[in-house]
């Protein structure tokens, strides 16, 4: 039976491999984990490729999905932790990557850590593994002003309650 | 743009909290349809990457919304796009930018409001659940961050025009269909519900447009037709009235008129332009 010890420890061991790679990035990924290792395996392997775009995707996310679809293959194949737990291991790694960025924040180190993470993995890949697949490109011609933008009634300068609840992505 | 003289407007002090033992207005439900436009999805996010397609033939996907595995329209989406416009056309304060300090104003009165003296408000939106629906996967033009911090009190409106030549494109899960809801309400005045109207695309002609939900609106997307269908509400402590969806329509645009004409000069003003932007199509 695995102690609740063992799953910290193994928690502890992925958000080490995780240099750079925020808690919304690693629950996006595995935040539909059903116990089912293998599917999970498909899903980063698709990642790595860059099925979907998504490894393309800016403001840093692309590079995190990145590293975890590098790195989470790797945790699976060596770790103990019994695919039914693996859930747990995978929500308190994001509660310590939301500790360590938050610290990270402080000390201004998060996008460099993911950037020197991104550029280890890309070294290691020139070294023979295939680089990600082009997705079909489509444009879509438009032209003019497309928004506008309204000013509310009062207006204010405390955003730190927006910053809270915004998200990447939406 | 910014509109002229909107936020030199007095607040509408309308500070009710329910009061659950004396209901005044209106209490009760209605039914809703959210149906997407010809041609156009709706696309609800969880921020999850998911597979899609048979085992060997997957595609990794951005997720759209699912209760116990069918699509769904989540109620806090639809409550945020009417409290938008609803924000807009009342002069209410922007709870974001405010931190929390209102509670008094049209917005906060009926929607609810965070901080000090906070309360959830009496106006309700259920999760909307999947007619005829079909899910699609769709290539987007990856999101750009909207970076609000740099331009407070400010809010962001997308006409139905796709986004001009997207570098990047990603995949994502979206829905074609109608959907079945229900707003709640509780001790509503008709002059709010004609509001709510009003914020739900359900005005006069001149002021009405489909109502944008989910995520992909900079590129054109997330426009659906709101209909009404029966409402039920509250006559006293027990008893209930229902009304047919036709006699729920012609009510609601009776209400919705007649808050038209209470706005002031410059708030028609901007539901006017609202309702230009959000209906906008072609070049």
């Amino acid at each position: 039976m695995t102690s609740h010890r063992e799953i910290l420890d193994e928690a502890s061991r992925l958000t080490e491999l995780l240099q750079g790679v925020k808690s919304s990035a690693l629950t996006s990924l595995v935040g539909s984990f059903d116990g089912d290792v293998e599917r999970l395996r498909r899903l980063l392997t698709l990642a790595a490729a860059g099925d979907g775009g998504h490894s393309r995707r800016g403001e840093g996310y692309g590079e995190q999905v990145i590293v975890l679809a590098d790195a989470l293959p790797k945790f699976l194949a060596d770790t103990t932790v019994p695919a039914d737990k693996l859930r747990a291991v995978f929500g308190w790694t994001a509660r310590l990557l939301r500790v360590r960025d938050s610290i990270g924040t402080r000390s201004g180190r998060g996008a460099d850590d993911r950037r020197e993470a991104v550029a280890r993995q890309r070294s290691a890949k020139a070294a023979g593994v295939r680089r990600p697949a082009d997705d079909r490109q489509s444009g879509k011609a438009s032209a003019g002003d497309r928004q506008r933008s309204f000013k509310t009634g009062l207006g204010g300068s405390n955003l730190a309650e927006l910053a809270k609840f915004k998200r990447v992505g939406d | 743009m910014s509109v002229g003289g909107v936020d030199r407007l007095p607040r509408v002090a309308e500070a009710r909290a329910t009061d659950w033992s004396r209901l005044t207005g209106r209490s009760g439900k209605v039914e809703l349809v959210f149906e997407t436009l010809p041609g156009r999805w709706v696309s609800p996010g969880t921020g999850r990457i998911e597979m899609l397609g048979a085992a060997g033939a997957e595609r990794l996907v951005l997720a759209a919304a699912r209760r116990a595995g069918q699509p769904v329209l989540p109620g806090s989406g639809i409550k945020g796009a009417v409290r938008t416009i609803f924000e807009l056309i009342t002069s209410s304060c922007t709870p974001f930018d405010d931190g929390g300090t209102c509670c008094t104003c049209a917005a906060c009165s009926l929607f609810g409001c965070i901080g000090r003296g906070g309360h959830r408000g009496r106006l309700g939106f259920d999760d909307a659940v999947a007619g005829e629906v079909r899910g699609t996967v769709e290539l987007v033009p990856v999101p750009f961050q909207p970076h609000a911090e740099r331009t407070p009190g400010d809010v962001r409106l997308y006409d139905l025009r796709p986004k001009e030549s997207p570098e990047r494109e990603l995949a994502r899960e979206a829905y074609r269909g109608a959907f079945a809801g229900r707003m709640s309400v509780d001790s509503a005045a008709e002059a709010e519900l004609g509001r709510v109207g009003l914020a739900l695309g359900l005005g006069p002609e001149e002021v009405a447009f489909p109502l944008r939900l989910g995520g992909v609106r900079y590129d054109g997307q997330g426009a659906v037709r709101v209909a009404l269908g029966v409402g039920r509400f509250a006559e006293g402590a027990v008893a209930r009235s229902d009304v047919p969806a036709e006699e729920m329509r012609r009510l609601m645009s009776g209400w919705a008129a007649e808050a038209l004409q209470q706005l002031e000069a410059p708030q028609r003003d901007v539901l006017r332009q609202v309702a230009a932007i959000l209906r906008r199509e072609g070049q």
